[in-house]
């Protein structure tokens, strides 16, 4: 039996074309592909983000058998005359330096085994893994890089990797590039999400060729494999159900409907989600054809990147959402890479930009009824409640239905278990409102809309000190026939010139109050999942 | 729509007396907002914000059927 592994020294190799060279048989099929100039895009932006990351030594594992691909083999690649492999190959990428090459295999499996052994701090050293299927139109298979800012992704997982005995663990977002003789761009998004979220929800890893059986069940407009001429939206809707998802679909079309949404407009409908670590699926359609990514992060500015400060009109209330501090989503788009911005452009070009995106599609977990936007408006109507009840306790004034000064909304869906934990150490927090927090009834998944003064809010800084005020929404309830409000609670900072206390908290659908005695601006709340 | 003006929030003041008196001896304790208050103010704001509500739904969750019909490969 021949070794399996190889060292590669990332620091000695040129470009992508030469890596190639290194990982594939010299003459392969994959390689005269390369070699006559195919565009490897989403390959060479693996290695860019590879060297991004700090990788200095890749490990290279023959002789995978990656679930995803074995699916996909049998699915296609088992029924054509040709002999293709089901066997991948794998990069592992550390941040240590390489140890001297050693010749001959015993000698050469003993330095594999001792780099392994001997890593310092391993979980700091191991960077993730690439999988390469045997196929030169769609090398990358599922892979899981830790991401470059790991403050601008929010939707990763981590997963446990084992090598040789030895157990590594890697925190990022999964990535494929589309074989589109099994899935097209849809099903490698929805792969991307699912796989994502997989863990937390407790999911079946689906796979490309299980997505795509899934999403043609009931709507079979071609042929199911190969699977070239992508899927409709209809059809991406139902593989998100059928894996026990609800997807939720949203529009970007503006009102009144004009050419395209402005970029705010679908950061703004995509961040909240986003910033609750939920991947949305967003498509784009530039003038050269449909094409699906996966949103996955956001860049966070200091200052707002777009000022869209409105005013409920009925309750003339001021505020702006957190998405106004956020001028790029962090996508990954399986046929140009990972973890790449998306930003604003001109639609008219053929370079992908937020302008392009009609719809998001968002697989929510299961019996989550209220939206996001449909959470912040059921908040702005429970900090008018909270208002006019803490106003009240200044007799010598009209009751207020607004806060006094402006209001940022920070919105995300939040687990039971991270609100209370959250609760428990958050340092600012009122004790008697920690202690309701932590021990009040409250579904599995909670809409957090924070209050936030505009003044002081700073999301880049997970430290500062902004929050004013919060509201806790069952997300299982229906915004239009029923009660949503479990808890809003208002420092007394958002009226100053009003002589009220300190803070106040609305318990049970607005029935009962609880004064508190401490109103000091409180962190946001930063893990939505446990 | 016009914004709520303070008139309209009158009769706020005299329910909320009794509640806000209780809750300024026991505070951290949980006291019970009058129902007539909470019925009344939740009635209010939301009958205000009804259009809102409803727009909200055709603006984000109408989703054209010919959209559904888009090709993405």
């Amino acid at each position: 039996m021949s070794l399996r592994y190889r060292f590669i020294d990332l620091e000695s190799i040129a470009d992508a074309s030469e890596l190639l060279r290194t990982i594939v048989p010299p003459a392969s099929d994959m390689q005269r592909f390369a070699l006559i100039g195919q565009p490897l895009v989403p390959f060479q932006r693996v290695v860019e983000h590879l060297r991004g990351i700090g990788a200095q030594t890749l490990l290279l594992q023959d002789s995978v058998r990656d679930p995803d691909f074995l699916a996909e083999h049998e699915a296609f690649y088992s029924k054509q005359h040709r002999v293709i492999s089901h066997l991948c190959s794998r990069l592992h990428a550390f941040a240590a330096p390489m140890r001297a090459q050693v010749e001959g295999e015993a000698l050469g499996a003993r330095a594999v085994l001792d780099f392994l052994d001997n890593l310092a701090e391993p979980s700091r050293q191991y960077l993730g893994f690439v999988t390469f299927r045997p196929l030169r139109h769609a090398p990358v298979g599922a892979s899981i890089l830790i991401p470059a800012h790991v403050c601008d992704v929010t939707c990763h997982e981590c997963f446990p990797v084992h090598i040789a005995g030895k157990d590594f663990q890697v925190c990022g977002t999964p990535y494929l590039q589309q074989d589109n003789a099994v899935g097209a761009c849809a099903q490698a998004s929805i792969w991307i999400a699912l796989r994502t979220q997989m863990k937390r929800v407790g999911n079946t890893a689906y796979n490309p060729a299980d997505l795509t059986r899934a999403a043609t069940r009931y709507v079979a407009l071609d042929r199911v494999f190969p699977g070239r001429q992508g899927l409709v939206i209809e059809q991406m809707l139902e593989a998100v159900r059928s894996s026990g998802h609800d997807p939720l679909a949203l529009t970007c079309d503006p009102t009144p409907p004009s050419m395209s949404p402005t970029a705010a407009q679908v950061i703004e409908q995509a961040a909240p989600y986003i910033e609750s670590g939920l991947p949305v699926i967003a498509t784009l359609f530039p003038t050269s054809g449909g094409h699906a990514v996966v949103c996955i992060g956001r860049q966070l500015v200091a200052h707002p990147a777009v000022d869209t400060t409105r005013i409920v009109t009925p309750l003339g209330i001021r505020y702006r959402p957190a998405s106004d501090w956020v001028d790029a989503l962090i996508i990954h788009n399986d046929n140009t890479g990972p973890y790449l911005p998306i930003t604003s452009g001109d639609p008219l070009q053929k370079d992908y930009c937020l302008e392009h995106a009609k719809n998001l599609i968002v697989p929510l977990p299961e019996a989550v009824h209220m939206t996001a936007k449909e959470a912040e408006q059921a908040a702005l109507k429970a900090l008018a409640f909270s208002c006019v009840v803490l106003s009240g306790y200044d007799t010598g004034k009209p009751p207020r239905l607004t806060p006094e000064g402006d209001i940022v909304l920070r919105t995300l869906l939040v687990r039971r278990h991270a609100f209370r934990r959250w609760a428990l150490n958050d340092e600012e927090l009122d004790p008697a409102l920690k202690d309701w927090y932590r021990t009040i009834e409250l579904p599995r998944l909670v809409w957090l809309v924070e209050l936030h003064d505009a003044a002081l809010f700073d999301p880049r800084n997970p430290g500062n000190c902004s929050r004013i005020g919060e509201v806790v929404l069952d997300a299982s309830a229906d915004t239009l026939h029923g009660d949503v409000t479990l808890a809003a609670r208002l420092s007394g900072r958002v009226l100053p010139t009003y002589s009220v206390p300190q803070g106040l908290l609305v318990l049970d659908y607005g029935s009962s109050v609880v004064l508190l005695s401490t109103g000091a601006p409180g962190k946001t709340l930063t893990i939505p999942w446990e | 729509m016009p914004i709520i003006d303070a008139g309209a929030l009158e009769f706020v003041a005299d329910l909320a007396r009794p509640m806000v008196k209780q809750t300024l001896r026991a505070p951290g304790q949980a006291v019970q907002i009058p129902e007539q208050l909470s019925a009344k103010l939740n009635e209010l704001l939301s009958n205000a914000m009804l259009d809102d509500v409803l727009a909200l739904r055709e603006r984000e969750r109408t989703v054209p059927v010919e959209n559904l019909r888009l090709t993405v490969r």
